[in-house]
């Protein structure tokens, strides 16, 4: 191993040590944007009446937890952006760095950050299954899809945590782009919603089978590498993008 | 007034963004600070409390166990009885109530009071003395589940002319939470992608009430319900 390498690595190790301190306030905005999630999940997220002449009245509520996959989803790319901001770059120099250790010891935070966001998004499950269990009123029987195998958490857990690493390196991407320009931040959000309308208005199915891409792969390793080969492009991408930008500056 | 409708889906989007921006931001000012990570011990704490006791609620181990109704399909059931081939006692399992009555009259009608479109009626001829009803319900199903359904929706009165089907007053309303899985749960399996989704089923029941009538009493009319007789 050349000296260079060790001392990268140590940096990057350094580097990932003093984040873990400095961002665990996101973590905990984590736990509040799922409790969030969690009681907007307890009014349903679809609902059934009827009656069918048994002498019977149906009035059926449909939980998922769907909420706080999307708000995590959310969060991980706030987050993601938020790191790549002039403000926290510059308190990524506090110690002796250069841009590269700073971008992988980011990397290396946004996994950490995943992991334990999927766990916490599976678990939320559970905790929706209780809440409603004991607080709903009227008292619901419980009906379809109450039960979680084993193998469902694990799979979950998984699949979520490599989700998040897909949208962390996305946000990432995106938020080291909106710093090459002052507007850009402003001028982004703007440009990707008239990408995104343009897109679907040139061809319907075009943004589905780009989320079917990933969505839809159901072979884990092909899962795996899809994910991790964007990941990998996005990062890369922005470490170009900050050479440019230190460049410039 | 502008109609925000079409628009509404963005807006709530543009909302949802909007407030966890802000909470991250917020939130990571808290640099350095302990009681990050307090928190989010402390939510890690409640998730596996969750777990533990999601495991002492009875329903979650009972349901994997549970076998699945696949409805409809209650119909061929009902109608084997009623097209003759098939004895009544072969729906026995569906039967929920009986009512058994003496008449010494020759004729009689059979009428209805209340709404009785939902349920089917059938008339057998029979050597005995007395007048018999059963009535008869395969099971109510929620996404293939089994909901229970003990409550009654009519009542047999016999008058010395009339043979009356009354509507039972009131419904029992019946709440059901039903769940959907998170869809990492399913990424690897390529049958349970397909049944993503937030599809609600309902699976009612076919009801049938089943007269037996000796022979040598005459149905003189029949009003507010079809009737069909068993050859």
């Amino acid at each position: 191993m050349s000296l260079n390498n060790a001392s990268l690595g140590s940096t990057v190790a350094r580097q990932f040590k003093y984040k873990l301190k400095a961002y665990n306030g996101v973590l905990s905005s984590l736990v509040l944007v799922q409790i969030i999630a969690i009681l907007f999940s307890l009014g349903g997220n679809g609902s059934f009446h009827s009656s069918g002449g048994s002498g019977i009245s149906i009035n059926a509520t449909l939980f998922t937890n769907a909420n706080v996959i999307i708000f995590t989803f959310l969060w991980v790319i706030a987050h993601a952006v938020m790191m790549t901001t002039k403000a926290e770059r510059e308190h990524g120099f506090t110690f002796v760095s250069n841009h590269i250790s700073n971008h992988l010891s980011n990397a290396l935070f946004l996994l950490l950050a995943s992991v334990i966001a999927a766990v916490t998004t599976i678990l939320a499950g559970f905790l929706l299954r209780v809440l409603v269990y004991f607080f709903k009123e009227p008292a619901p029987i419980l009906g379809s899809n109450v039960h979680y195998e084993v193998s469902d958490i694990f799979t979950g857990v998984f699949s979520m945590t490599f989700y998040l690493i897909l949208l962390a390196s996305a946000g990432y991407v995106l938020g080291t782009l909106s710093q090459l320009h002052r507007t850009l931040p402003y001028l982004l959000p703007v440009l990707l919603i008239g990408i995104f309308i343009w897109l679907i208005q040139l061809d319907h199915s075009l943004v589905g089978r780009g989320v079917a891409f990933y969505f839809e792969e159901t072979n884990a390793l092909l899962f795996v590498l899809k994910v991790t080969v964007t990941s990998v492009v996005c990062f890369l991408a922005a470490i170009m993008l900050t050479k440019r930008l230190e460049a410039r500056q | 007034m502008m109609n925000l409708g079409p628009f509404t889906p963005l807006i709530i989007l543009m909302l949802l963004v909007a407030l966890t921006f802000w909470v991250v931001m917020r939130f990571s000012k808290w640099r350095g600070a302990k009681k990050g990570f307090w928190i989010l011990g402390g939510y890690g704490v409640i998730l596996l409390i969750s777990v533990i006791i999601y495991y002492f609620i009875p329903v979650s181990a009972e349901e994997s166990e549970k076998k699945r109704i696949d409805h409809p399909g209650h119909v061929e059931i009902f109608s084997g009885v009623l097209s003759g081939t098939e004895d009544v006692a072969s729906i026995e399992e569906f039967l929920l109530k009986e009512w058994e009555f003496d008449y010494d009259e020759d004729t009689f009608r059979i009428e209805s009071r209340g709404d009785m479109n939902f349920i089917r009626v059938a008339v057998e001829r029979t050597e005995s003395d007395g007048i018999k009803a059963a009535f008869y319900r395969t099971p109510l199903s929620f996404n293939g589940m089994e909901i229970e359904n003990k409550s009654i929706p009519l009542d047999i009165q016999l008058t010395p002319d009339r043979l009356e089907i009354v509507s039972s007053q009131g419904t029992e309303e019946v709440y059901i939470a039903s769940f959907s899985k998170e869809f990492p749960m399913h990424q690897f399996n390529d049958q349970d992608m397909e049944m993503l989704g937030f599809g609600m089923e309902m699976g009612w029941s076919e009801q049938l009430l089943y007269l037996q009538v000796p022979e040598d009493i005459e149905i003189s009319g029949v009003s507010g319900v079809q009737v069909e007789y068993i050859d």
